[in-house]
């Protein structure tokens, strides 16, 4: 059990020669930091400051006594979670585009019943309407004797209100930590299927450090910091770029947020971009129903590459299958 | 408001000096590159919230500082991964890369020999060789005794040592 004593200076010696071997054989992955940006629109960092630490606490007392109160008070619960409601003649709709669906049309709907995008065809039902038509231009829909016609991009004011609304009461409701689970899995279908109001809104919460809903709207946004990080990559030219677009581009298709998908459409529309086929794939993986007619035109523009060509007809098989 | 711009433009020159270390720590433990990126970003703009709040002296040694707030951060983001479930991707699980210079065969040999490590040696190793910490630093960084620290670092280029091929069975480049 007993050790020859080593000679502690041909141990530094023989620690200094692994080291330096080390050293001139690899080195530490090195992320390109983007440059520091100061405050990203994270209001509550100022605005803390200008508060002592006591009037911050004293705030934080009464916030928590106030929601330890609307927890318990079953009369506040219910006005608290009662959330605001489309009137029955509205259809609960937001046509986004209507696009060719073999001899006829389909369109690209927000439902607000369900919360997710739907490529809508005649005779299909959304909550209590029925589609009736679907025109290059026009969508009707009916519900008994209400017949609503809708021109793609327009939707009713009353639908707009109610989106208006509904963000504002989410967003009240996770700012005072008071929003029902049901609400806040409403809330995140809602930004994921790109509720712009509401995905503002949950902007703005993801930004306030000192909420306890942060998480929550950073989460539903699929971390913004990162996304625009990776977007910055997947768009940058240069030598030597193609690599770590190819990454970002992946990257981006991989993570499930509205403004992923968002920023992957917006990059549909560089046809001069040699990486399209890439940006087209990681749409069709994303099954995004928003760029089907993107998609569309790309497969039918002779002036990109045939491999991007190929690419978008493939995705518009896989997301219409009706489009074969 | 001269307090702000101060702490603002040493948040600045600390980003500029130690940025790119505090990214490769973050990337270490996360592996993923939009992760660390994030984890930066956020260890910055809490560290100035921090000067505006107890004063631009408040920090007295920013790297080690930094080094700390990032592995806390970094130890956190991984626990919220582990919650959520999310699985980690396999390609992102390298802590070390060939340098560019270097000889494949001798590159490929010492990357092998830093898999056969832990991860806390890994990662002492990372701030011993590659970011030139002390071991005093280290410890105050990983919050481990300073003799945990030593026998670890010990062990580890023991281990490099053992099972490195001998200079001269490499082929120089």
């Amino acid at each position: 059990m007993t050790q020859t004593p080593s000679d502690p200076s041909d141990d530094a010696r023989m620690d200094r020669e692994t080291e330096d071997r080390l050293r001139r054989a690899i080195q530490p992955r090195t992320p390109a930091l983007p440059p520091m940006r100061l405050a990203p629109s994270r209001p509550a960092t100022r605005a803390t400051l200008l508060f002592p630490l006591a009037a911050a606490l004293l705030i934080g007392l009464a916030l928590w006594a106030w929601r330890r109160s609307a927890h318990t008070d079953p009369a506040k619960l219910n006005s608290t979670v009662a959330a605001p409601e489309l009137p029955a003649n509205i259809p609960p709709l937001s046509i986004v585009d209507i696009v060719r669906d073999g001899e006829g049309f389909a369109a690209v709907a927000r439902d607000y019943a369900s919360l997710r995008v739907r490529l809508l065809r005649t005779g299909d039902a959304v909550d209590n309407w029925t589609v009736k038509d679907i025109t290059a231009t026009e969508f009707r829909v009916a519900s008994g004797n209400t017949t609503v016609a809708m021109p793609a991009g327009v939707e009713p004011p009353a639908l707009t209100e109610h989106r208006k609304s509904l963000a504002a009461f989410w967003a009240q409701g996770l700012e005072a930590g008071t929003l029902s689970e049901a609400e806040r899995t409403r809330c995140a279908l809602a930004a994921k299927m790109g509720d712009l109001m509401t995905v503002a809104a949950l902007q703005s919460l993801a930004t306030q450090t000192t909420l306890p809903s942060r998480e929550f709207a950073v989460e539903a946004l699929g971390c913004p910091t990162g996304l625009e990080n990776l977007n910055a990559l997947a768009t940058q030219a240069g030598e030597g770029e193609r690599s770590r677009r190819v990454l970002a581009l992946q990257a981006l298709g991989r993570i499930d947020s509205p403004l992923a998908e968002t920023r992957l459409r917006e990059l549909l529309s560089r046809r001069d971009d040699p990486l399209l086929y890439l940006t087209i794939e990681q749409v069709a993986r994303k099954r995004d129903p928003l760029a089907l007619s993107a998609l569309q035109s790309l497969a039918d523009d002779e002036r990109i590459p045939d491999n991007a060509r190929a690419a978008a007809a493939a995705a518009l098989r896989a997301m219409t299958p009706e489009a074969r | 408001m001269t307090a702000f711009s101060s702490a603002e433009s040493l948040i600045q020159e600390w980003h500029r000096r130690f940025g790119t270390r505090i990214g490769q720590l973050a990337l270490f433990h996360l592996g993923r590159t939009a992760d660390a990126e994030d984890i930066v970003q956020q260890v910055f703009l809490d560290t100035l919230e921090h000067l505006r709040r107890h004063g631009v002296d408040s920090v007295a040694k920013p790297q080690a500082y930094l080094q700390r707030v990032t592995r806390n951060a970094c130890m956190d983001h991984l626990a919220r991964r582990k919650r959520t479930n999310e699985v980690a991707d396999p390609s992102a699980l390298e802590q070390f890369e060939a340098r560019p210079e270097a000889a494949a065969g001798e590159s490929e040999a010492v990357l092998n020999a830093t898999r056969s490590l832990s991860a806390a040696q890994r990662e002492i190793v990372l701030m011993k060789v590659f970011q030139e910490f002390t071991l005093e630093e280290i410890a105050d960084i990983t919050g481990a005794p300073l003799g945990t620290v030593r026998s670890h670092y010990r062990r580890a280029l023991q281990t490099l040592r053992e099972t490195l091929p001998t200079d001269t069975d490499q082929d120089r480049p």
